[in-house]
């Protein structure tokens, strides 16, 4: 029996399911659990485990190609890169990315969680947060 | 009447019986009916009632169509037999599959919860290999073209219309036992694969099943058509080889399959009791989406096999504009060989 990552989705979901997979594997490999050399399940595979179109895997993958996770290889499904530390976003991008944090945080309280649970949960991300940046400057050193 | 042509038909429609009876037993037991079902109902006795009610008009059908065909046998003439005998056997079917459905119906309200609309996937590429090899899965294609190669060599030998009655069974033995190997070989490799943490790695046990089906399938077409090929040609002049190769080959193939009913039978007994994991595990499909139990139609999902809810295998998404290709495509398979091979 094969455990390892694995992607999950919603198709009942107002939030796309491209952008479902590609906040998975985004997820995962800044968490560390895909490394680079690390190959993905080819599209066709991914898409009949999941039941959706295969253009909505290629999608997904794609995505992830151009923010330079994964090389994509005909027939062999996507490669993990080594990706480098990419430079801060420009002022707009990062105004842009902020505010869909808040209203990301507006939808759940509008869904009915308590802002306790919404709170605990951001504090609880920051510190994870604050946690890999610390090896990672002690890397860079 | 010929006794040998009564004794065949006897065992075909024995085995269709037998076939038709242990349909409850030949499916993994998280399926009944091809209804997702706990493996818990199996044993239940509303289960029992549905196989109960099942099974006993297959075999009172089966007993009065053997009943009737020996009956008929010892009367009449041998083209009314025929008749007779190929109409009780749609007969057969067609009640064995109004049991199937029946069935299925009865089974509906006892489906397990309908499961949520997450789904989840593994993300570590699969190693599927074939069991047993590649020499096992492309053995029918290797003895095709063994006899092909024999007819052709004797061509200059042969009249115009043995030659081209050879060769039709070297190309339908070809094609049949190829369109198997294909199958068996898509349902490795093609295929979902069950569970995000499930049988990624490994093939699970009713997918081996499955495969093991459809390779014995594609030997005894094989086998079968390249005896009748080598007894057109002449190859085989052996007069007792002649009289008794494709019968026994024949016998053979249908004792083999009754072997392996009896014994995918036991083995999905124990598969029951050993693996409840695999039992219970989805198979990614819809339960609105089988129509009576065994024809799946579900045009949002790409795949274009999914695996069986009645039996072991594969079967068609019929909701895959390719399915309907491929369908139309065997079934034009014979009249195109009767029409382009045997043109004039």
């Amino acid at each position: 029996m094969t455990k390892g990552p694995s992607v999950s989705i919603d198709v009942n979901s107002p939030l796309p399911v491209y952008r479902q997979i590609a906040d998975s594997v985004r997820h995962l490999l800044v968490e560390g659990e895909l490394q680079p050399g690390e190959q993905l399940p080819p599209i066709r595979q991914l898409a009949l485990d999941l039941s959706i179109n295969f253009n909505t895997v290629a999608q997904a993958y794609r995505i992830l190609a151009d923010e330079g996770w994964v090389e994509l290889k005909r027939k062999r499904g996507a490669t993990v890169l080594n990706r480098r530390q990419p430079a801060a976003p420009a002022k707009a991008r990062r105004q842009q990315l902020l505010q869909r944090l808040r209203e990301l945080t507006a939808q759940l309280r509008a869904e009915g969680v308590p802002s306790r649970e919404i709170a605990s949960h951001l504090e609880a991300l920051a510190a994870e947060i604050k946690e890999s940046i610390i090896p990672r400057r002690i890397e860079e050193k | 009447m010929n006794l040998l042509i009564i004794i065949v038909f006897f065992v075909l429609m024995v085995m269709t019986g037998v076939a038709m009876y242990s349909v409850p037993l030949l499916s993994r037991s998280g399926t009944f009916f091809g209804t997702t079902v706990s493996s818990e109902f199996r044993t239940s006795d509303d289960a029992r009632r549905i196989v109960s009610r099942y099974r006993q008009s297959v075999i009172f059908t089966t007993a009065a169509e053997i009943v009737a065909t020996v009956v008929i046998a010892l009367y009449l003439q041998i083209k009314v037999f025929a008749i007779v005998v190929i109409s009780a056997a749609v007969i057969q079917y067609a009640v064995g599959i109004a049991a199937l459905v029946d069935a299925n119906r009865r089974t509906r309200p006892f489906a397990r919860p309908k499961p949520s609309s997450s789904r989840s996937a593994s993300l570590v590429p699969q190693r599927r290999t074939l069991p047993g090899g590649t020499l096992l899965l492309v053995g029918p294609l290797f003895i095709m073209v063994s006899v092909g190669l024999m007819v052709v060599s004797r061509r200059t030998l042969l009249l115009a219309e043995t030659y081209k009655a050879a060769m039709a069974g070297v190309i339908v033995g070809t094609l049949s036992s190829g369109l198997l190997v294909a199958v068996a070989w898509i349902g490795v490799f093609r295929t979902r694969q069950g569970s995000a943490n499930g049988s990624a790695g490994t093939q699970s046990e009713s997918r081996k099943l499955g495969y093991f089906i459809l390779v014995f399938l594609a030997y005894g077409f094989a086998l079968q058509n390249a005896a009748l090929s080598l007894l057109t040609s002449n190859i085989v002049t052996n007069p007792t080889a002649r009289r008794f190769g494709v019968f026994s080959i024949v016998a053979l193939t249908v004792l083999g399959a009754m072997v392996c009913i009896v014994y995918f039978q036991f083995r999905a007994k124990k598969l029951a009791e050993l693996a409840p994991s695999e039992n219970n595990r989805s198979d990614g499909t819809p339960d609105e989406c089988w129509k009576w139990g065994f024809i799946y139609d579900n045009p949002n999902d790409p795949a274009f096999l999914v695996e069986k809810r009645i039996g072991y295998g594969w079967t068609l998404n019929m909701g895959n504009k390719w399915s309907w290709v491929f369908s139309a495509a065997i079934l034009a398979t014979p009249f195109v060989i009767r029409f382009l091979w045997f043109r004039n």
